[in-house]
């Protein structure tokens, strides 16, 4: 089961973590979005094709979202485009996949499986629960919230694939040998994730 | 001998510290596309009745062979739209009476204002990069570096997609290092190339501005993230992909003092409360920033750092 982060400006905290570490992120201030997929827009990660999701803006003036912050044009907007907006509670247990924290100049929001880190009041990378996230991906499509990648797609990808292989392979340099080889290990991976696809269909 | 006069002696007469006397300013990323010519200026909302812009786009036909005699049917027009709602972008300073008074640096009401432009600037870049993650296309792959392969994906995405130019590529900085340590092994005629060559006599500072392959490219702290935080959406595009719309605003009534930094549109208003000894400084700026058409750009994605 995928880890599930703490907000940091709750009451339950790591025990050896002092109040003022979590008080305010040193991070600056990130604003809200919400997640949208797209039926052209995929992915190949963890072992399977997953929508590739773009974040849209809550910010007034971004992309049609109003002076307001209301986002009903926006998502008009972006749904003209091909984009569907994922509401904020598609997950399993139904709790938001956006988190926000206390941050410089507002609050810092993010999925919730990544957990901003800071030391000594300098920001350090987010640690990211990757596993988790690819598994809300899957989760998605097996759900039926993003409906399955049209078979085009997928062949789309796995071309591009093959053409990423047969780039490395012309370049014919000893030191890109490990990235030609996780470049073809990809493309195997790629080519039995879509005949199982192509066999549920 | 006694009583010599030392200086650690004279803390009755000595300063701890002094301040230097210029100003600078913290590193911070402040380089903005902001009136650059790659983004279309759709217009004005001041007076327009409304605070969305909507941005007609229209497609020609093609004539096709018809018989001398034949009569011609008619053929729909292809029409689209796009629209830029227009919103109040502000920053506010409150200064005290007592912080102004000691002031020896600059650090008061003047530095407050000019600021503000500044501020308009890094936002318009913070909204133009959260729109260009929008791009439905996308070249690169997740958890994968950005290389010369997956710049030659976007180029060519344009080309075949037959774009019209300048185009121009908003890449994060690190796609940027990752693209130069890629082309420092690329072999073959490219390696000949003057504008190959060129990327790695700039220095890389921010605001410097590249050409590779006749694509202008910037590089911003602020290009939007992808699959939680683990990768980055550079985008590049041609001109009428993404555009943006100002509003001028009306004559400000009653106010203290209203000073307009660039132009008309920043305004910066001056509120005081003398009761409290307190000047507030308030900049506003009315802009919005959308996708214009979809078709004339891509998202780069690749590994963040």
């Amino acid at each position: 089961m995928a880890h599930v982060f703490e907000d940091a400006g709750s009451a339950s905290v790591a025990i050896d973590q002092p109040v003022a570490d979590v008080a305010r992120l040193p991070h600056g201030a990130r604003s809200a979005y919400k997640l949208m997929y797209h039926p052209m827009s995929w992915q190949f990660m963890d072992g399977a094709f997953v929508p590739l999701l773009a974040p849209m803006s809550l910010e007034p003036g971004v992309n049609a979202v109003d002076k307001g912050g209301a986002d009903t044009l926006a998502q008009l907007e972006a749904m003209r485009r091909g984009w569907k907006v994922l509401p904020l509670n598609a997950t399993p247990d139904g709790r938001p996949y956006l988190e926000a924290k206390r941050a410089k100049g507002g609050k810092y929001h993010h999925e919730r499986w990544e957990q901003p880190q800071s030391l000594g009041g300098r920001q350090l990378r987010s640690k990211v629960d990757s596993k988790g996230h690819a598994e809300w991906l899957r989760w998605l499509v097996s759900t039926g919230v993003v409906p399955a990648p049209h078979p085009e797609v997928i062949e789309r990808l796995i071309e591009k694939q093959e053409k990423r292989v047969t780039q490395l392979i012309g370049r014919n340099q000893p030191e890109l040998k490990p990235r030609l080889d996780a470049a073809q290990k990809k493309l195997a991976a790629m080519k039995k994730a879509a005949a199982q696809l192509a066999g549920q269909q | 001998m006694a009583n010599e006069i030392y200086n650690s002696g004279l803390s009755d007469v000595r300063l701890a510290q002094t301040l230097a006397s210029e100003l600078a300013l913290i590193l911070q990323d402040r380089f903005s596309l902001w009136g650059d010519p790659a983004i279309r200026y759709v217009g004005n909302a001041a007076q327009t009745g409304s605070a969305v812009i909507k941005v007609p786009l229209v497609g020609t036909g093609k004539m096709a062979a018809v018989a001398e005699n034949a009569a011609v049917a008619n053929t729909d027009l292809d029409t689209d739209s796009a629209t830029i709602t227009v919103a109040r972008q502000a920053l506010q300073h409150q200064i005290s009476g007592l912080a102004e008074m000691v002031d020896s640096v600059g650090v008061a009401v003047p530095l407050l204002v000019q600021g503000q432009l500044s501020a308009a600037a890094v936002r318009f870049m913070e909204m133009l990069c959260a729109v260009g993650a929008t791009f439905s296309e996308d070249a690169g792959s997740t958890g994968e570096d950005f290389d010369s392969d997956v710049w030659y994906e976007g180029v060519f995405g344009l080309m075949e997609a037959g774009v019209p130019g300048p185009h121009l590529a908003v890449l994060a900085p690190e796609q940027l290092t990752q693209l130069k340590s890629d082309l420092r092994g690329e072999v073959g005629p490219t390696q000949l190339r003057t504008d190959h060559q060129d990327l790695f006599t700039i220095a890389g500072a921010q605001g410097d501005r590249y050409t590779l392959n006749g694509v202008g490219i910037v590089t911003s702290q602020h290009v939007a993230t992808v699959n939680t935080n683990t990768d980055r959406a550079g985008f590049i595009f041609g001109f009428g992909a993404i555009g943006y719309a100002d509003g001028t605003p009306a004559p400000i009534r009653g106010a203290g003092e209203v000073v307009y930094p660039a132009g008309q549109q920043i305004f910066v208003e001056l509120e005081r409360d003398a009761s409290a000894n307190l000047t507030k400084v308030v900049g506003n700026y009315f802009c919005g920033v959308g996708l214009i058409e979809d078709a004339r750009g891509l998202k780069f994605i690749s590994k963040k750092k």
